[in-house]
């Protein structure tokens, strides 16, 4: 290296300009009158629109319908692209791709959404189209049987894979038989049970306009994205809004539980305990407290196992929360041999974060990274469509992202150790993992009493 | 990052434009591109976007896995690995930590041609990307302690992404047979006992040797101006660097010159078939075809052979086909996941039909235009993003030479011809070898 810049000194940093409070865009939300919330967000920078239809799943759970009904949602979704009274499935994909377009339908535990996109030339006809695939499907009794067995064989190859297992099992063990515990993909035996009567049942109870919302994002204007709403859903009645269930309480499980995927090598790892539901008083303290715990790349967690130890390509924390329950769990996949080390430095380290407080450094670092990314966070009119339609599922404040730099930036370190401790509990925890338990759970007996669990 | 996931994504999104009414290719609309070769050899490009408050940068290194010598598989990637491992002014995991400071994303990833290091930050934070880059580039510090740590890591990294996963090793066997002989014979991720023995000094040499601002190309898109990033480029990036790039004998492949099928029994639930095609080295046109032809072929679900495999005759659970194209050489693959252990062969043999029914049978006015349109929104959504459109902007810099070539994707998705996909199956498929991979489960005892 020669020629050095001779007047550039790189031993000081260049000014961090401090956060700006970023305005939330602009957007327009209409009631219509039976009920359906439309959201719009305007954007004429690239010739699309893309539209999201969303039902609350209030207490629809898969496990209203039966015992066994896990994966009945989610089958539904499938469904609702395999044939309208107009069109079979064939010719119904054949026209969404022909339009330049992009359906996903999908179930999970709070919602269900169906998303599309394309060339905004098209829109119109996508609508048509999309419009017919949710409110008439035909739910063919071939088309079930297709994809039930379609399903059955994806299961098996899903059984490849440590990380679905170990969150199957971590499911298993935390949200211990709630509905939150079954996949909603659905298992071998609740798939066998499902039938076409069920799904339609399942379809009658979601079409509820009072549960419904739809946004129109992109190159579209506000007139043209309600008379839309109002031409194909402004028949539907509203119906008596359901009872919403009750929050579900979940009781400690404190243990080592390992599911076996014979021949292994790295172990999938889901360590945490019961968590916290979607709308609370906590939310921004949660996710300020989990940044440092686990949530970024240099984390306690990830910065322990991965920069000190060296014993795994990534660790992190998260807060999984849902309408009526959540959990807290740190994932990570480790060597066989690892598998206990890797446990004992994530107790001490929950051990540390519940017990003292946070460095001024980390407490700066995160106000300046959570406030100061906020901008990023609003970079797509996708991105910002999906944070508007969250606050709304979830009834969460209105104002909650006008306030959200703010209140990120009078965040104290007392407040995330308050925080980690009412949400933390280190002698709560559950080992969840999926390996090859002849060569770890000898290992792990170190940890506690092994219960091996089928998933 | 996993380069095979990357390298995906990027072709599924390098290309532009969109249709007959719109407006954004226009001459009006053009993505604009600025670009300057600073004193140092550093080629430059800026991309201005003011419709967003964030702007988006790219350090895009000439040196991937194919600079990498028999002996040291996997040098480049573990490389990447220790760019972020300290340097004069910035402790171990510095770049993450000032970063975040400045409410910012960033990330790196390995390829086979190149290494690309990225940041996304709200505008007013700029200058910290330059500060970090430009001191890593000239001031790197490396501790064989953290040469050690980061070896687990991506041994690790391996493992879950490889050694792990189902399936990991296809990748290794099908570069083992399709790209043999060639700088690309080795995944990226390298091998293991490569990646034990790297040295210290070897890192250093390897620094020396490609991390040059004359083996460099700076991409900036967003909320920026012009004279700021010459500004900065000025004061961070001035310095040249003595010595020479190692010159670059890029090889090609032998071609094959039989078909081969090779049956691995491995811990899978379901069987899979590998099937893979060489082709020659980089084309911008061709790229684009293939992408329409595997959309027309198995990439959507009104594709034809998914309508056969998964609708009709529910063979097959899952298909996707890719290219992988470097600046050497080429491959495309098909990949099928199916339940019926016995059923290999009818696939393979409604595969061929559905291939030759491409030059015997028709490509009907609506079928290609389909598939256009479908390319078209994937180019469209890929641009939707800052930090997509910056990196493309590198890519078709380091490979045409100039980033207004995805300006031109429109143009030439719109010309393709039933023609064109003809050709390009007689030429890559009909009058050519392959190599089939077939996993089985294993029986278990």
């Amino acid at each position: 290296m020669k020629l050095d810049n001779l007047m550039l000194d790189r031993s000081i940093p260049p000014l961090a300009g401090k956060p700006k409070d970023v305005k939330f865009p602009d957007f327009k939300e209409v009631k219509t009158d039976n009920g359906i919330t439309i959201l719009v967000i305007e954007d004429n920078r690239l010739p699309l629109v893309s539209s999201s239809i969303v039902f609350k799943r209030g207490k629809y759970f898969d496990s209203y319908y039966g015992e066994d009904c896990a994966g009945l949602g989610s089958i539904m979704s499938e469904l609702i692209t395999l044939g309208t009274p107009r069109f079979n499935g064939e010719e119904l994909s054949e026209r969404i791709d022909y339009l330049g377009a992009d359906v996903n339908v999908s179930a999970n535990f709070d919602a269900f959404i169906v998303n599309f996109v394309s060339l905004s030339k098209n829109f119109s006809e996508l609508f048509d189209l999309v419009q017919e695939m949710i409110l008439q499907p035909v739910f063919d009794e071939k088309e079930f049987l297709r994809e039930k067995s379609k399903r059955l064989n994806e299961i098996i190859a899903y059984n490849d894979d440590c990380e679905y297992l170990s969150t199957l099992l971590f499911n298993k063990v935390i949200y211990d038989r709630t509905p939150y515990s079954l996949p909603l993909t659905g298992t071998n035996s609740s798939l066998r049970e499902l039938s076409v009567t069920k799904v339609k049942q399942l379809h009658s109870d979601l079409i509820n306009p009072g549960e419904m919302l739809i946004s129109f994002i992109g190159d579209i204007t506000a007139d043209e994205s309600i008379e839309k709403v109002e031409k194909y859903f402004s028949h539907l009645n509203r119906s008596d809004l359901k009872s919403e269930s009750e929050k579900i309480k979940l009781l400690p499980k404190a243990g080592v539980y390992l599911t076996n995927k014979g021949g292994a090598v790295q172990a999938s790892m889901k360590i945490g305990h019961r968590g916290i539901e979607k709308k609370s008083e906590d939310f921004l303290k949660i996710k300020f407290m989990n940044t440092i715990l686990g949530g970024s790349f240099t984390s306690r967690i990830n910065h322990n196992l991965r920069e000190v130890n060296g014993f795994t390509y990534g660790a992190r924390s998260f807060f999984i929360q849902r309408r009526y329950a959540g959990d807290f769990c740190i994932e990570t996949e480790v060597k066989n041999d690892l598998t206990a080390p890797a446990c004992e430095q994530v107790i001490k380290v929950l051990r540390e974060f519940t017990s003292e407080k946070i460095t001024e450094d980390e407490l700066e670092l995160t106000k300046n990274y959570i406030a100061g990314s906020f901008p990023l966070q609003l970079e797509t009119p996708q991105s910002i469509s999906t944070l508007l339609i969250n606050l709304r599922l979830f009834d969460m404040e209105k104002d909650f992202y006008d306030n959200y730099v703010t209140e990120t930036l009078k965040i104290t370190s007392e407040e995330v150790l308050e925080t980690a401790r009412k949400y933390i509990n280190p002698d709560e925890i559950s080992y969840c993992l999926a390996g090859d338990v002849e060569s770890i759970s000898g290992l792990m007996e170190q940890i506690g009493e092994v219960k091996i669990i089928q998933v | 990052m996993n380069a095979f996931i990357m390298l995906q994504k990027l072709t599924e999104s390098k290309f532009n434009k969109s249709k007959k009414n719109v407006n954004v290719f226009c001459n009006s609309n053009k993505i604009p591109f600025f670009e300057f070769r600073s004193e140092s050899g550093i080629d430059v490009i800026i991309s201005q976007d003011k419709s967003r408050e964030i702007v988006t940068t790219g350090f895009l290194y000439k040196v991937g896995s194919r600079n990498e010598l028999h002996g040291q598989k996997g040098i480049a990637h573990l490389f990447e690995h220790l760019m972020f491992q300290g340097s004069g002014n910035i402790p171990k995991m510095g770049h993450f930590k000032f970063i975040q400071q400045a409410g910012g994303t960033l990330n790196a990833f390995t390829m086979a041609d190149y290494t690309a290091y990225y940041e996304q930050v709200p505008s007013h934070q700029l200058e910290t990307c330059f500060w970090l880059e430009s001191d890593r580039l000239y001031d790197l510090r490396l501790t064989e302690e953290n040469l050690q740590n980061q070896k687990d890591v991506v041994i690790e990294e391996r493992m879950q992404n490889y050694d792990n996963a189902p399936y990991g090793l296809a990748l290794f066997k099908l570069f083992e047979n399709l790209m043999r002989g060639s700088s690309y014979e080795t995944p990226t991720i390298g091998l293991p006992v490569d990646i034990k023995d790297f040295s210290l000094t070897q890192a250093l040499e390897f620094h020396n040797n490609y991390y040059r601002p004359d083996n460099l190309i700076i991409a900036v898109s967003g909320n920026v101006e012009q004279e700021t990033v010459e500004e900065y480029i000025g004061k961070y990036f001035s310095t040249s660097k003595s010595g020479e790039i190692p010159t670059l004998n890029l090889k090609d492949y032998i071609p094959l010159v039989e078909d081969k099928l090779e049956v691995i029994e491995s811990n899978v639930a379901l069987p899979g078939l590998f099937i893979g095609y060489q082709l020659p080295g980089f084309d911008f046109k061709r790229n684009i075809i293939a992408d329409i032809f595997n959309e027309l072929l198995i990439n959507s679900t009104s594709s034809r052979l998914y309508r056969k495999l998964v609708y009709q005759k529910k063979l097959v659970t899952d298909l996707t086909s890719h290219l992988i194209s470097w600046q050497k050489c080429a491959i495309v693959t098909q990949r099928f996941f199916y339940p019926d252990i016995s059923s290999r062969n009818i696939i393979l043999e409604i595969f061929d039909r559905e291939i030759e029914s491409f030059v015997s049978g028709d490509i009907s006015e609506r079928e290609l235009e389909k598939a256009k349109n479908k390319k078209l929104l994937s180019v469209f959504l890929g641009i939707s993003t800052l930090l997509v459109k910056n990196l493309q902007a590198l890519y078709y810099k380091f490979y045409l030479n100039d980033p207004n070539n995805i300006n031109e994707l429109y143009k030439i998705i719109e010309s393709v011809t039933a023609d064109d996909i003809v050709n390009f199956v007689n030429e890559n498929f009909l009058n050519n070898h392959r190599y089939i991979l077939n996993y089985i489960p294993e029986k278990k005892s």
